[in-house]
């Protein structure tokens, strides 16, 4: 008589217990990320509209004042156009200066790593930090400021010329760029080394000049990856809030600055303001994440 | 105008690795040679280096009399299709077609005529305005094909262009490119994994095998004249017997075979195909007994495994029958061959 054996059957478990696993082991995060920064950002928007002020009453109901406030208020328009300006110049110039590099980079065939190492590193580098050191090298009491008062090229530390906390926001923008041409650059790299390799050998195998290939095959091949890097370094230059903080002059700042300044004013009845400039920020960028979650979409579905 | 490619004394190092040993190639004009080989034995990596998509480690290329070597691939009288279509993604078919021309700087409006002839040619009229995304796998070759084709170059070069393909589709499409190159009476290197495609398409086949170009021939003479054992293998040979022979008599482990040469040689290989023996009942000339191990289907036939009766156990034969034929294990029956059928490999694996 032959033993009987059982065969062991893989364990499954139906779609919505799956579902349920999946919910609590991503549980720890979502409660962290649902109180402090939904709950928070909720909160901010209750309190733009008048609701839970700890100066105003607010039995009256819902408000639009703090938005009224913000859009007529001189600071919030001036530091509007300027974060706009300082956020438009910097996704521009790094796209167009990454492009360029990491095109130079794809065709170069000797130590290419190396380069590519030299020009990744401060990747890893906190903006804070950048903002900082761009801060003690550029100012007018910085290192190269010192260095060209002792070797006589500028009389004492007030003649070197203002590159930090300027009014046109220059050592904002050195400071996005220091830190976003690299991260273009990467982006445009790896996009470069992905299925364009081969629309471009048969492009060269067709007799088309590398100018030609760039123009009517690379780049229109890489252009949503381009797209959505700009898309994140325009989101976040718009957004961010330590580089003017620190390398910012005090008028106008930039939106963030200007929110935080708000905030902090010893006039409570300006917090509202501050509110709804961070809920007006935090929509803006929403809106590009899903512009470029559309594009990213796209893109993985055309390929 | 086409010509014909040599290439000569090519090798190709990547590293320490060495992917092409000293490999000679001579197609003539207007000739369509297949290089044939499994995954990693070198073919792609030539047809490359004729491309100019890559450069040999050392020996020449020339087209005619034309040496190639210095000529970048943008400008060498080729076109290439790949194992993907590779059409450009943001372009019409029509865009897709016309590219080469229009990277010479032809004007659009001069284009349309050629387009549209193109398209005709690879049976795809009305197919100007689509995009890639909308053709199937079949008809996005084509018009890879016609974008190669427009730019009339000296050499085709065809890199498993049907490999993507379904089954059918790749009976259909062969057939195809096999008319389209008689029709334009191109050079062409059409590289290729697959021994049925390479017979049905080529004039010649150059067979590799790990960097080495193994037998170069027409295809009849590898299925019945293999010049090594690998060959014969790769061909689906199965009776590769290793022996001696002696005034034209082959043998091997107590089996005595009668061939058609008059030599003498101390090893050689008898490439003997399971389709030209036939199992007999009883012993007739130029047979010899054997027991019926096990047999398996192959499509409509059945491959039969015997062991050869002899003294000390004899080698193991296969022979290909008929699928209706009779048969039962471990019954004695004799095995019938031809001795002009006996193929002796007496050079590369034998000596």
């Amino acid at each position: 008589m032959g033993v009987e054996t059982k065969r062991a059957t893989p364990t499954t478990f139906p779609v919505r217990e799956k579902r349920i696993r999946v919910l609590w082991l991503i549980l720890p995060t979502l409660l962290v990320l649902g109180i402090l920064f939904l709950g928070g950002f909720f909160f901010g928007v209750l309190q733009s509209f008048g609701l839970f002020s700890v100066v105003v009453d607010d039995s009256s109901g819902v408000s639009l004042d703090a938005y009224r406030a913000a859009l007529a208020s001189e600071k919030v328009r001036a530091g509007l156009a300027l974060t706009f300006r300082i956020a438009v110049l910097a996704t521009v110039l790094s796209t167009i200066i990454a492009l360029i590099l990491a095109i130079s980079i794809s065709r170069t065939k000797r130590f290419q790593k190396l380069i590519i190492s030299l020009t990744q590193f401060n990747i890893p580098i906190p903006h804070v930090v950048a903002a900082t050191a761009i801060l003690l090298t550029f100012s007018q009491s910085g290192i190269i400021s010192r260095v060209s008062n002792a070797i006589g090229l500028t009389e004492g530390t007030s003649d070197f010329p203002i590159i930090t906390n300027d009014p046109s926001g220059f050592g904002i923008l050195l400071s996005f760029l220091w830190k976003e041409i690299p991260f273009m650059c990467i982006l445009i790299l790896g996009a470069l080394r992905g299925p364009v390799t081969a629309l471009d050998e048969t492009a060269k195998t067709l007799g088309a000049s590398y100018s030609y290939r760039l123009r009517k095959v690379i780049i229109p091949y890489i252009f949503p990856s381009i797209l959505s890097g700009t898309i994140i370094v325009f989101a976040f230059t718009f957004g961010s809030f330590e580089v003017p903080f620190i390398l910012g002059q005090p008028y106008p700042p930039m939106l963030s600055v200007a929110t935080y300044e708000f905030y902090t004013d010893r006039d409570l009845v300006n917090r509202p303001i501050a509110m709804a400039l961070a809920t007006l920020t935090s929509l803006s960028i929403a809106f590009l994440v899903l512009i470029y979650m559309r594009v990213t979409r796209r893109e993985t579905r055309k390929k | 105008m086409s010509s014909g490619v040599s290439a000569v004394n090519i090798k190709k190092n990547f590293g320490d690795n060495e992917v092409l040993k000293d490999i000679n190639l001579d197609v003539k004009e207007g000739e369509l040679v297949s290089i044939l080989g499994s995954s990693g034995c070198g073919k792609t990596t030539l047809l490359r280096i004729v491309a100019g998509l890559e450069y040999a480690s050392s020996g020449d290329v020339y087209f005619g009399n034309e040496l190639q070597n210095n000529i970048s691939v943008e400008k060498r009288s080729i076109a290439m299709v790949f194992q993907k279509a590779l059409l450009f993604p943001n372009m019409t078919i029509a865009e897709n077609i016309a590219f080469s021309l229009r990277a010479k700087g032809e004007k659009v409006e001069n284009l349309k005529k050629r387009v549209d002839e193109m398209l005709e040619l690879v049976r795809l009229p009305g197919f100007s305005n689509r995009r890639p995304g909308e053709l199937s796998g079949g008809q996005e070759q084509r018009v890879s094909l016609a974008r190669s084709l427009i730019r009339n170059p000296k050499v085709l070069l065809l890199d498993e262009p049907l490999s993507a393909l379904d089954a059918n589709l790749r009976v259909e499409m062969r057939t195809f490119i096999r008319e389209i190159h008689d029709n334009f009476k191109m050079t062409t290197l059409f590289v290729t994994h697959d021994q049925e495609e390479a017979m049905a398409i080529s004039d010649r086949i150059a067979f590799m095998d790990s960097g080495v170009l193994e037998q170069l021939g027409v295809p009849e003479s590898f299925v019945s004249a293999p010049e090594s054992a690998k060959v014969g293998k790769f061909f689906g040979c199965k009776n590769l017997l290793e022996g001696k022979l002696q005034n034209g008599k082959f043998t091997i482990k107590g089996l005595e075979l009668n061939t058609e040469e008059h030599l003498t040689r101390s090893r050689v290989i008898a490439a003997i195909r399971q389709e030209d023996l036939s199992l007999s009942e009883i012993g007739v000339p130029d047979s010899f007994a054997a027991q019926i191990i096990d047999w398996q289907f192959v499509g409509s036939r059945v491959l039969v495994r015997c062991d050869v009766i002899a003294d000390g156990g004899g080698p193991t034969v296969f022979v290909e029958v008929d699928r209706f034929e009779d048969l039962s294990r471990s019954a004695k029956i004799f095995i019938k061959y031809s001795p002009r059928r006996i193929h002796l490999i007496t050079s590369k694996d034998s000596n």
